[in-house]
């Protein structure tokens, strides 16, 4: 039986940086990344990504890797499949428990995540991202620039959610690869096909 | 603050009020002052709805200053639903009015020799209590208009609803905010109940003529304060992720970790997390209008709360918090967020701890009386409350007589009270004090200042089993030191990275009551309190055996990471070896 291939479409937008703020929600529900696998999370982060390192020190305070909370970035390892959380600091005791290396990461030890450091080897792959809370404000235009992966009905969804602030703030749109207009854009029907969105922010 | 304010409520005559000095409960403000005069004045042994139990009202040390955050007031009494003691507090505006009478406490005790319902006026001539049958089964959002109207310059309310009236076990004590909303709740334990018991309705408090408290050295407290302030504000927990997601945060993460009590703590993760969120919550209330950082009483600067609005653009409920969230949702597989604010208000206006209602629901469903996700069917269920019919009465007792009634044995309940939305398989630790805490399964528990900072029972390595029970004790004493004090539990993030931040706030101590107080100083407080408590569940017949989670939580492993929880009887019970 030949395999069902979901339809692909990519979309590159150019917006103005108050725009961004229309994608957060996305991000905490969780898109796709298509990356080297078989590094460190702080690898991926740090080198793929781009993030600043200052950023990631500051900002990404709770990480999970496969729903385990993780307490360092360089000894636990991406690979192909998984599922990588990030969220800034929290409130409350489970707050300070799910917090990396934190003083009360003890209290949650039953899900912690513990990393050998050992991969095996770069290879391309992808991975499930959650930006939780903060993190969509603060790491997610790092992963809107890279390129994520989201279901077409997700992203009609912030078209519908979010039309005034998104279309005022949208300076150039690419239909796969083709310069297109806000109108045409808005007119795609993206049921049942799979997005590859990049967003860049501008001042122009 | 220099007074104490005791209304007697009979039967040996008619309601009377009365001031009287501070005494040996001089010093002492929240959680303290409640425990100190439960522990003191009540009998252990005695009925919680009977003459003998008192209910106690404590604005906190610092409470009717300009301290920031200091307007948490604590409400005490031997609880009807754990059978002993109990300290719940609540935000509102009613801690800075009362501190700003000066009243330390409120102790209504005795019991009317008749079926009548009273009111307490309290101005700056004094306390007045009035008998209202007029208010009878009023829900508390009807109660408190219709105090506005007859008192137009109240500034507060303290308040029960039908629930309290029906001395149902999950009956709260209301608190109006700064909008005059009955949506601050002292929730747990049935303080509500124990104040129906006493036939009061409501205080209405007036501040009208009355000042600010002033310190012993207002500049020195000036300067602590403003540090205080700074320190909550830099903080990334106090100056950002509370005010622009409120305590609801922490449903995706909790939920990602596998540690979100799903369909009645069946699961560990919850398919319909994200819609809840705080994310997702922000994002509604900024559509329809609402507000999304607000305080729950002047004087706040986190301001984590936030107003939550329906379809049509009309107020319905404060912005829901963390664990209603997850009571009435995760819990009972509701993912439906204008449900679980509906829900939200009707516990706030019956006068229902939501943690309790969404546990008992949860409960009932696991009995078969709804199905899990049914979110009508929960609204019907609290509504059997607000009714006081058959149905409602054994919901409104609680997770525990729920279970009991209709034969469930999974309920998660520690000395009759329900869990709040960690799940301690995940995170054992905390389940440490849900198991231990004189309260009963209590979340506020061990959310305060670090132990490294007060260097409580010296360091300890918080990866060990001995580390768990180490950690519990330590949080214990510092939450019952900064419950005290009727500060927002939530200046414990900022407290707990931040070491000047903790030191700001002694300072402010010292400086408005002209102490010399020091850490050590706090932690012996924390102690004196918890010691306190527990003496008192002794005595009203508590053993080792009643610090103990549900078997279920050793025996079923909990989905995704398939883990039970393994702190031994034999580590529980050297909580508190100190
Ligand atoms: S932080 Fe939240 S709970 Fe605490 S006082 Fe402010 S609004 Fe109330």
């Amino acid at each position: 039986m030949p395999v069902k291939q979901t339809p692909h479409a990519e979309l590159r937008l150019t917006v103005r940086p108050q725009s961004l703020s229309c994608f957060f929600p996305l991000l905490s529900r969780g898109f796709t990344v298509h990356a080297q696998v078989g590094c460190s999370i702080y690898d991926l982060l740090r080198h793929q990504l781009n993030i600043h390192e200052q950023l990631l020190e500051t900002h990404v305070q709770t990480v999970f890797l496969n729903g385990k909370a993780v307490d360092d970035l360089h000894q636990s390892i991406i690979e192909d499949g998984c599922t990588l959380s990030l969220s800034g600091a929290l409130p409350g005791l489970v707050g300070a428990a799910f917090r990396k290396s934190g003083f009360y990461a003890g209290l949650r030890e039953a899900v912690s995540f513990h990393g050998t450091g050992k991969g095996q080897g770069l290879r391309p792959g992808s991975l499930t991202v959650k930006l939780f809370n903060l993190t969509g404000p603060t790491i997610g235009p790092f992963f809107l620039r890279y390129g994520i992966e989201i279901a077409g009905s997700e992203l009609e969804e912030v078209f519908q959610t979010c039309a005034e602030p998104l279309f005022e703030g949208l300076l150039r749109v690419k239909i796969n690869g083709r310069a297109s207009t806000p109108a045409a854009l808005r007119a795609l029907d993206l049921k049942g096909q799979t997005v590859r969105l990049f967003v860049e922010p501008s001042m122009d | 603050m220099d007074k104490i304010l005791r209304i007697h409520m009979g039967p040996d005559a008619d309601p009377v009020c009365k001031e009287t000095p501070l005494g040996d409960y001089a010093g002492l403000g929240g959680r303290a002052m409640t425990s100190t005069i439960v522990s003191k004045e009540v009998p252990p042994m005695c009925h919680p709805l009977g003459a003998d139990n008192k209910l106690v009202i404590a604005p906190g040390l610092l409470s009717g200053t300009s301290a920031a955050m200091s307007g948490r007031i604590s409400v005490g009494c031997k609880s009807p639903l754990t059978g002993g003691i109990k300290e719940a507090n609540a935000g509102g505006q009613g801690a800075q009015v009362l501190a700003r009478l000066g009243y330390s406490a409120i102790v209504i005790e005795g019991k009317p020799k008749k079926n009548a319902l009273y009111k307490v006026v309290i101005n700056r001539n004094g306390a007045r209590i009035i008998e209202d049958n007029s208010l009878r089964m009023l829900g508390n959002y009807d109660l408190v208009e219709k105090m506005k109207q007859e008192y137009p310059t109240a500034a507060a309310c303290i308040s029960i609803g039908p629930a309290g009236e029906m001395k149902l076990s999950a009956a709260t004590v209301a608190i109006t905010d700064t909008e005059f909303h009955p949506a601050r709740h002292a929730g747990r334990g049935g303080v509500g109940a124990v104040m129906g018991s006493k036939g009061v309705k409501v205080i209405v408090l007036d501040d009208t003529g009355m000042k600010m408290r002033e310190p012993k050295d207002p500049e020195k407290f000036k300067a602590a304060n403003k540090k205080f302030v700074e320190g909550l504000k830099s903080h990334p927990v106090t100056g950002q992720a509370l005010p622009a997601y409120g305590t609801n945060v922490l449903t995706n993460i909790l939920n990602e970790a596998g540690a979100y009590p799903t369909r009645n703590f069946k699961e560990g993760r919850f398919e319909g997390g994200s819609k809840i969120s705080g994310e997702a919550a922000a994002e509604r209330e900024k559509q329809r209008g609402g507000i999304t950082t607000k305080g729950c009483h002047r004087g706040c600067v986190i301001r984590c709360s936030g107003t939550y609005m329906d379809k049509d653009g009309h107020y319905l409920s404060k912005q829901p918090e963390y664990e209603t969230v997850w009571a009435h949702g995760g819990n009972c597989g509701i993912d439906d967020l204008d449900a679980i604010a509906m829900l939200d208000r009707l516990d706030d206006d019956f006068g229902l701890d939501t943690i309790e209602m969404g546990a008992t629901i949860a409960v009932a469903m696991e009995a078969g009386i709804a199905e899990f996700g049914d979110a009508r069917a929960a609204i019907d269920l609290v509504k059997e409350v607000g009714k006081g019919t058959p149905l409602g009465r054994i919901l409104g007792s609680g997770a525990a007589v729920t279970g009991k009634v209709f034969g469930v044995e999974r309920v998660p309940v520690v000395k009759g009270q329900a869990l709040p939305a960690y799940d301690p398989r995940a995170v054992h630790g905390i389940g440490v004090t849900y198991a231990t805490s004189p309260m009963g399964a209590d979340h506020t528990a061990g959310y305060a200042v670090t132990a490294n900072i007060l260097g409580v029972g010296g360091k300890v390595d918080p990866l060990s089993p001995e580390g768990q029970v180490e950690l519990s004790r330590n949080l214990q004493i510092a939450t019952a030191a900064v419950d005290s004090t009727g500060m927002c539990l939530f200046i414990a993030f900022a407290v707990l990275d931040q070491p000047e931040t903790f030191q700001a706030l002694i300072d402010m101590l010292n400086a408005f009551y002209g102490l010399n107080l020091t850490a050590d100083g706090v932690v012996e407080l924390g102690k004196t309190v918890l010691k306190a408590e527990r003496d008192f569940n002794a005595r009203a017949g508590f053993t080792a055996k009643d610090d103990r989670l549900p078997e279920f939580f050793k025996k079923e492993a909990l989905p995704p990471h398939n883990v039970t929880f393994r702190v031994t009887d034999e580590e529980l019970d050297k909580v508190f070896n100190w």
